[in-house]
């Protein structure tokens, strides 16, 4: 039956690869979805309790529309007492830099260690005025490496080094405090601020504490580090739910395309099939041999799909990640995903098929034929 | 006529071709039907393609059924091939009953038994004419190599060797109807059922298709029963069989 099949397919390459093509489509929307998906999952995703406190001005939910007062580090600490091991303001803004979407992190170069445990992964520490360090995430993504001139806010600066913390990826560029105030005017501030609770204090009694203390004034929400990123995954889970559905939605495209390709390849062949049978094959015998044809069909789609999912991903975008206020999840084909999209997509061909080929070989091969008067039996 | 239609090296049969003495025909039955019905539902309408037939053919028989369209032609060897079932009657081919035969064991049946000659040969157009003649041997779970070597034999034997390697898209009708003989005959089965098989081909390839089948006949013994529309194939008939509106017209044995 192999045979049989192999020399089918050969010898009817267009619909063949037209076939293909059209499950191709399929399978490539699945994997795309199920990887959206895994970003999505992935998103704000760090596990256990943050050691940082961030303060914004009350109702402001991106943080660069925020304003904090200079009084609000020495209000910060005496609430906190101890507890507190830095407090820092933080120069923030979301903007473009030669056409990434970057976020800005101005911040006491001090913290960029204690508070945000950056690892210097390449180049080093920004000595000079004009030196800045980039996110590794962005040293990728832009190419960015120690050495480069890059332009932010009409001003040229040069990468120092390369640099990665633990929390939620994002595309950062870090310089220091007084950089970033001068850069953007002293008077626009800081927009939030960033508190360092020593190892033994309890982030969420802290968190309870200035947020008491803060409520008479009225103006200002602390958070647990990567709260808001939380909040937009939250918001995000029903978009993987969707994208779940229309990745399900699309096996059972593959199901219903696989058994429509089946039913068109047996109702042209009605008559060879009639012929195989009185030959002697069995209907497990002709069934076989429409199943290997179409998992011959599935596979180069698969293959083709694959192929333009991995080309796609890697040179189809600039930027292969899911990014949302500069917070970074990556869009990755991952070989458990690859492997789930083959097994699935030979799956759906089976079921679509068999159901396609069952309903045709059900009948008598003198009915395949077309030889005799008759539909049913008495 | 002096064609070689039997492949080389075969231990089964006697080639007449060497020994000059045709196969004896046995006198034992190899088909009987009794009472013979086969009832259709078209619709609403119930449709009697067969009706009592009463018949027995003799081994290495050559028999023409004759008939215009709508007769019971075509269902008559539908039954015998097993490839249809009867509603009424008993049918006996080759000493078996193939009353209340599972499908998988009128597929054995037919891998044993049958082979079938089609007006359109039904050939695999993408597979080549030794490949064709090759898939009853596959059928009955011989590998492709030894039932290719078995398949150019019997090309060769109907003076097909230089086709072997085209696809029927490339042959004549008349040569796509002897590869599709030589389809029926490979495995060596007791009887051919051959459904207008000259029917869709010019006068000259029709006499040469004839030829084979009755050479195959008279020297292999095999026994041959052709439908047809056609009264000038009574000559070479051991048995004439005729079907009007599907029942039993006549059925007269020839010298």
């Amino acid at each position: 039956m192999m045979r049989l099949a192999y020399k089918d397919l050969r010898h009817g390459l267009s619909a063949f690869a037209f076939g293909s093509l059209g499950l191709a489509v399929l399978i490539f929307a699945f994997l795309l979805l199920i990887a959206l998906a895994n970003a999505i999952v992935t998103f704000g995703e760090q596990g256990g309790l943050p050691q940082n406190l961030i303060i914004l001005e009350q109702g402001v939910l991106q943080p660069e529309q925020s304003r904090i007062d200079p009084g609000l580090v020495d209000q910060v600490g005496s609430l906190l007492g101890q507890q507190a091991a830095r407090i820092d303001p933080v120069v923030f803004r979301i903007m473009r830099v030669e056409e990434h979407p970057i976020q800005l992190r101005g911040v006491n170069r001090a913290a960029w260690r204690e508070t945000f445990d950056l690892r210097l992964l390449a180049g080093a520490w920004p000595v000079q005025d004009d030196e800045v360090v980039v996110g590794q995430i962005l040293a990728d993504i832009a190419g960015w490496l120690p050495g480069a001139a890059i332009e932010i806010y009409g001003r040229t600066f040069r990468v120092a080094g390369v640099a990665d913390g633990p929390g939620t990826k994002t595309q950062t560029i870090w310089m220091g405090y007084d950089q970033a105030s001068r850069l953007f005017g002293p008077d626009k501030g800081a927009q939030l601020l960033i508190v360092h609770l020593d190892p033994l204090a309890d982030p969420l009694s802290a968190r309870d504490q200035l947020m008491e203390g803060l409520k008479p004034a009225g103006r200002y929400d602390a958070y647990l580090e990567d709260a808001l990123i939380r909040q937009y995954a939250t918001a995000l889970q029903d978009l993987r739910a969707l994208s779940v559905l229309v990745a399900g939605i699309a096996v059972l495209a593959v199901t219903l395309g696989a058994h429509n390709l089946g039913w068109l390849a047996a109702e042209e062949r009605r008559r060879l099939l009639g012929g195989l049978r009185a030959l002697g094959f069995g209907r497990r015998a002709v069934g076989q041999y429409l199943l290997i044809r179409a998992l011959g069909t599935t596979a180069l789609a698969y293959v083709l799909a694959l192929a333009a999912a991995v080309v796609f991903l890697r040179w189809g975008t600039d930027d292969a990640s899911l990014l949302i206020s500069g917070a970074h999840s990556g869009l990755t084909l991952e070989w458990p995903v690859a492997l789930a999209g083959l097994g699935l997509s030979s799956l759906a061909t089976l079921v679509g098929t068999s159901l396609a080929a069952g309903r045709v070989l059900r009948t008598t091969p003198a009915m395949l034929l077309g030889r005799g008067p008759g539909e049913t039996t008495v | 006529m002096a064609c070689g239609i039997l492949p080389a090296n075969r231990e089964r049969r006697e080639d007449p071709l060497t020994s000059q003495s045709p196969a004896s025909p046995s006198p034992s039955p190899i088909i009987h039907l009794d009472n013979l019905t086969r009832t259709y539902q078209r619709g609403s309408e119930e449709v009697q393609a067969l009706f009592d037939l009463t018949l027995t053919i003799e081994k290495s028989a050559f028999v023409v059924v004759l008939g215009p369209s709508g007769s019971g032609k075509s269902t008559l060897l539908n039954l015998l091939g097993g490839i249809d079932r009867p509603t009424g009657g008993q049918l006996q081919i080759a000493g078996q009953s193939l009353n209340g035969l599972a499908e998988h064991e009128l597929d054995q049946f037919r891998r044993d038994n049958i082979g079938f000659v089609f007006q359109f040969n039904n050939l695999m157009p993408n597979l080549e004419a030794a490949e064709n003649v090759a898939l009853p041997l596959v059928a009955r779970g011989m590998n492709w190599r030894p039932a290719l070597v078995r398949a150019e034999e019997q090309l060769a034997a109907l003076g097909l060797s230089h086709r072997r390697r085209h696809r029927p898209a490339e042959l004549s009708g008349g040569e796509q109807q002897r590869v599709a003989l030589a389809r029926a005959v490979v495995a060596e089965p007791a009887i051919v059922l051959a459904d207008e098989p000259t029917g869709d081909l010019d006068s000259q390839s029709a006499a040469g298709v004839l030829d084979l089948m009755s050479s195959l006949n008279r020297q292999r013994g095999v026994t041959f029963v052709v439908a047809t529309h056609n009264p000038g194939l009574r000559p070479l008939a051991t048995m004439v069989v005729s079907l009007a509106n599907g029942r039993l017209h006549e059925a007269s044995s020839a010298s």
